[in-house]
């Protein structure tokens, strides 16, 4: 999957399952501000990421995906 | 790694529950993503209505203390101490009825789709004779 | 008689709310957990289905579940208001529901949306 196609993707299935517009999903922007999740919330978007994408983000990984950008480089890294 | 089924009384060194609210017994660990529990229903079962079928909630309790089993089996395999869990959140929550009766034996497996922290995500199919009662995902917190 | 329905006593029911307490005595605590009792949170549902099919007037049951979150714990003794939103279409009964302290409306315990029939 190219990266762009991985993007799209993952936009979709954000904005799907946290009930936010596709076009606040935007890569500089801050993932639990846009999405607003919490602690309970923040396990979702953890699971949801391994079923779609395969890739397992790691507990100490977390604190270092600020924003849309940093999850796409890491999951486009990982997959 | 994979282990032989647990019967009730290793279940009870895996959960803090006890009767009369004790919802699985028997547990198998298939490997950190994967695991299944059985119960089946006595005749005393405190989630039996009066219509003769397990409430749909007592399936719930079923998945949740399989869940704790699996949490609890990986505490026990770390060396330490088997603590309380408490649910977070339901999802997607299916119900296939009719309910099962006292007798019938309640099939689960759980895949384990994230952990964070002291949070575990997981995915739930319950069965009973092959047929599917309820599908649901499940957050616990210990 | 269910031995669930002796886990709490419905005080008051309006349009705008029901009030519950939560029997301390009863035995699932006993197991739930030995020394530190806590409502399961499995019967926080089956409180809920049971004050609704009362109010529909049929026994109800859980078709599937939207969302349940849990707020914060309900132990014995708790006194409880549960807020509703019941729309009910073609025998399919729509349920938004939310579980707060009966005295304090901020200390909410558990929120739902779930479909019975």
């Amino acid at each position: 999957m190219e990266k762009d196609e991985m993007i799209k993707k993952m936009v979709s299935i954000l904005a799907d399952e946290f009930e936010v517009e596709q076009e606040a999903i935007q890569p500089e922007a801050n993932i639990k501000e846009t999405m607003h999740l919490d602690s309970l919330s923040l396990v979702d978007m953890v699971g949801l990421v391994n079923e779609e994408f395969g890739v397992e983000i790691k507990t100490p990984d977390l604190p270092t995906l600020k924003t849309f950008a940093d999850l796409y480089d890491y999951v486009y890294t990982r997959m | 790694m994979s282990t032989p089924a647990c019967n009730t009384n290793d279940i009870i060194s895996l959960i803090p529950q006890r009767p009369p609210i004790l919802m699985v017994d028997g547990f198998s660990f298939e490997d950190e993503q994967n695991c299944n529990s059985t119960l089946t229903i006595s005749g005393d079962n405190m989630f039996l209505e009066e219509s003769g079928r397990l409430a749909e909630e007592g399936i719930l309790e079923h998945i949740a203390q399989t869940a704790a089993a699996y949490v609890g089996y990986l505490r026990k395999q770390a060396g330490k101490e088997v603590n309380m869990g408490y649910i977070g959140d339901i999802k997607r929550c299916v119900v296939n009825h009719p309910m099962p009766m006292a007798g019938d034996t309640l099939t689960t497996h759980l895949t384990i789709m994230s952990q964070v922290g002291n949070i575990t995500m997981v995915a739930a199919e319950t069965a009973v004779n092959g047929q599917t009662l309820m599908t649901c995902r499940m957050k616990l917190a210990n | 008689m269910s031995q669930i329905s002796t886990l709490f006593d419905i005080i008051e029911a309006n349009q705008e709310a029901v009030l519950l307490k939560m029997n301390e005595n009863h035995p699932v605590y006993q197991g739930h957990f030995p020394g530190n009792p806590i409502t399961p949170g499995v019967l926080s549902l089956r409180m809920i289905r049971e004050c609704v099919s009362r109010e529909i007037g049929r026994p109800l049951h859980y078709a599937a579940i939207k969302n349940c979150r849990y707020v914060a714990l309900i132990r014995p003794g708790d006194t409880l208001r549960l807020q509703r939103q019941i729309t009910e279409n073609e025998g399919s009964v729509t349920v938004k529901a939310t579980l707060t302290d009966a005295n304090n409306p901020d200390d909410l315990r558990l929120q739902l949306e779930a479909e019975m029939r």
